[in-house]
């Protein structure tokens, strides 16, 4: 902290003392010029009896600074405290108060305005939260009954063949929207803490040569060269179909955005308290500038804009959320022609709280 | 076979009734939890399809309330809720099986089929479609003799296809039987394999028999649908 309220509170004492000292030491001087000599036994020069005084006031100088200085810590002391502790408020704990002081004064009324101001967030949070699932609630239904209407449209034989590619176009854009529902439903329970990881011992090495065959298959067309470095064999505990479900994903994004003949690379390392999972693609890249924002929800780069994707922007934003449940992160790092993208798992399971 | 449809939401209650009245089965419907829990203590049914949020009672206490008379009728849960607390509170409760809307209708079907299949059932070890046969327990495939070189997700793959022959698989069901994903992906993979698998087993000269119904899935027929 360059600017410290304590540091300028008491740099002001000391100001304080300095210049009732500087007064003191004037009021003695004119006491000198004004003939205070004759009462003295031992005459003394003027400059010794000020350097006298001065020695003098040293003492008390020193130790008022420091019991002010003493003072003034301990007066901060509480909003250090409080600062501190406010700093651990996040999206994930607006539920925690911050402890009152119990000092009566400005400080408890600071505690509980900030109270209040986390409780009103919470609430309208999780308000957010609930519009977003009954939303999504709601939406199911008439997917339900369009898709079934549909199905049941496309299965009939009395059909003429235009038609029938018409209603597969529509019977695609319902499977989309279910899609987005399906992800905003699961992303808005993980904000409340209503998703529960069924743990159990995964080996991720076999994970990422499962991936790595996938990626294999799905990058035929393209010639994709796809292989596997697998430098440490890892077993921890984990959900295995979320951990399959963000491979998939980090796979087809690999394949989708690579080029003609380009590459595919899956390597499992292990650091002592981690295990990291690559997927290294090669292919356009990522835009520095876009590289903070792809784990967004609806986050769309601005190269894949306009094109024709199937993906329904939320594909990241679900592997984050696999990867922070697990306790880990992805991060990503992308240069023109080669994009990593590495999920980061601590070896001890340890859920976030 | 008698199946009860419980789904107080009347057009998606009639969208099941077609879907699995085309499928060759015979409906009832109920739109209340209590009253379906009368019905399937009194009448004999051979499966039920529920779904959760009902009046009266909801599908889960339902299903409590059934399992402890000892009825054990096998159920199908449906819920808008999807999820996996949802899926293991269902089945905690003792339904057989869970399914989140909005769901194909080829995986009802599927689902309905596995639970009412009788326990002396067993599944048969030499599927076979034309000229197409596929030996389990030998892991081999052949068609008009000539044998077919299969990788083990493309033989899990035409194993599906062929056990639910004439009835269209959605792809969910195919990523949930082959590949164990009990979530949308949203990748090409399934459409990826179906093409090569076509390529091994529809070769030139012979008849089509693994056919793409366009926005509902695959089905492995004689006859082109």
């Amino acid at each position: 902290m360059t600017h410290s309220l304590s540091r300028r509170l008491c740099w002001w004492h000391f100001g304080l003392f300095a210049s009732a000292i500087a007064i003191s030491l004037l009021l003695a001087w004119r006491e000198m010029s004004h003939g205070g000599g004759e009462a003295s036994v031992e005459q003394k020069e003027p400059w010794q009896f000020i350097a006298d005084i001065a020695l003098e006031s040293c003492v008390p100088f020193l130790l008022l600074g420091a019991v002010s200085w003493w003072l003034i810590h301990r007066a901060l002391l509480p909003i250090r405290h409080l600062t501190e502790a406010a700093e651990h408020i996040h999206e994930d704990n607006l539920h925690r108060r911050l402890p009152l002081p119990g000092t009566r004064d400005e400080l408890d009324r600071l505690t509980s305005v900030l109270n209040d101001l986390t409780g009103r967030m919470e609430t309208s949070f999780a308000r957010v939260r609930e519009f977003t699932l009954h939303a999504s609630h709601e939406l199911k239904t008439p997917l339900t009954i369009l898709r079934s209407g549909f199905e049941q449209s496309l299965i009939r034989h009395d059909m003429s063949e235009p038609l029938r590619e018409q209603i597969g176009n529509w019977m695609d854009e319902v499977e989309r929207l279910n899609r987005i529902v399906s992800g905003l439903t699961l992303l808005t329970q993980a904000d409340a803490g209503q998703v529960t990881l069924l743990t159990e011992e995964v080996a991720l090495h076999d994970l990422m040569r499962d991936a790595a065959s996938e990626a294999e298959i799905l990058g035929q067309s393209q010639n994709l060269f796809v292989t596997t470095d697998i430098k440490a064999s890892i077993h921890l505990q984990a959900d295995r179909h979320r951990l399959r479900q963000l491979l998939l994903n980090l796979t087809d994004n690999a394949v989708k955005y690579n080029r003609e003949g380009g590459y595919v690379r899956y390597v499992v390392r292990a650091t002592p308290h981690h295990a990291l999972l690559s997927v290294e693609s090669g292919g356009h890249g990522i835009p520095p500038e876009e590289l903070p924002s792809i784990f967004e929800r609806f986050f769309r780069s601005s190269s894949a804009r306009g094109s024709i994707q199937d993906g329904v922007g939320l594909g990241l934003s679900i592997c984050q959320w696999i990867a922070q449940a697990h306790g880990g992160e992805i991060t990503a790092a992308s240069s023109p022609d080669h994009t990593v993208l590495t999920l980061r798992l601590p070896l001890r399971s340890h859920p976030p709280a | 076979m008698r199946i009860l449809i419980v789904e107080d939401e009347p057009r998606t209650a009639a969208g099941l009734k077609e879907g699995l009245e085309a499928a060759g089965y015979t409906l009832d419907v109920s739109i209340r939890g209590d009253e379906a829990v009368e019905r399937i203590s009194t009448q004999s049914y051979d499966a039920v399809v529920m779904d959760i949020m009902l009046p009266g009672c909801d599908g889960v206490t339902a299903v409590r309330r059934l399992r402890s008379r000892s009825n054990s009728t096998p159920i199908l849960l449906l819920s808008a809720l999807g999820e996996v607390d949802q899926r293991i509170n269902g089945l905690n409760a003792g339904a057989d099986d869970y399914l989140a809307k909005p769901f194909a209708m080829g995986e009802v079907v599927a689902r309905l089929q596995a639970l009412t299949r009788r326990a002396g059932d067993t599944k048969a070890i030499l599927l076979r479609v034309a000229d197409l046969a596929l030996d389990v327990p030998h892991r081999t495939a052949s068609r008009a003799g000539r044998m077919i070189d299969l990788s083990a997700r493309e033989f899990r793959l035409l194993e599906v296809l062929m056990q639910q022959a004439g009835h269209v698989c959605p792809r969910s069901l195919l990523l949930r039987e082959v590949w164990d994903y009990n979530f949308d992906p949203g990748t090409n993979l399934v459409d990826v394999y179906i093409r090569k698998l076509r390529e091994k087993i529809d070769s030139e000269g012979s008849a089509a028999l693994l056919h793409t119904i366009r926005g509902v899935g695959y089905m492995m027929s004689e006859s082109v649908p």
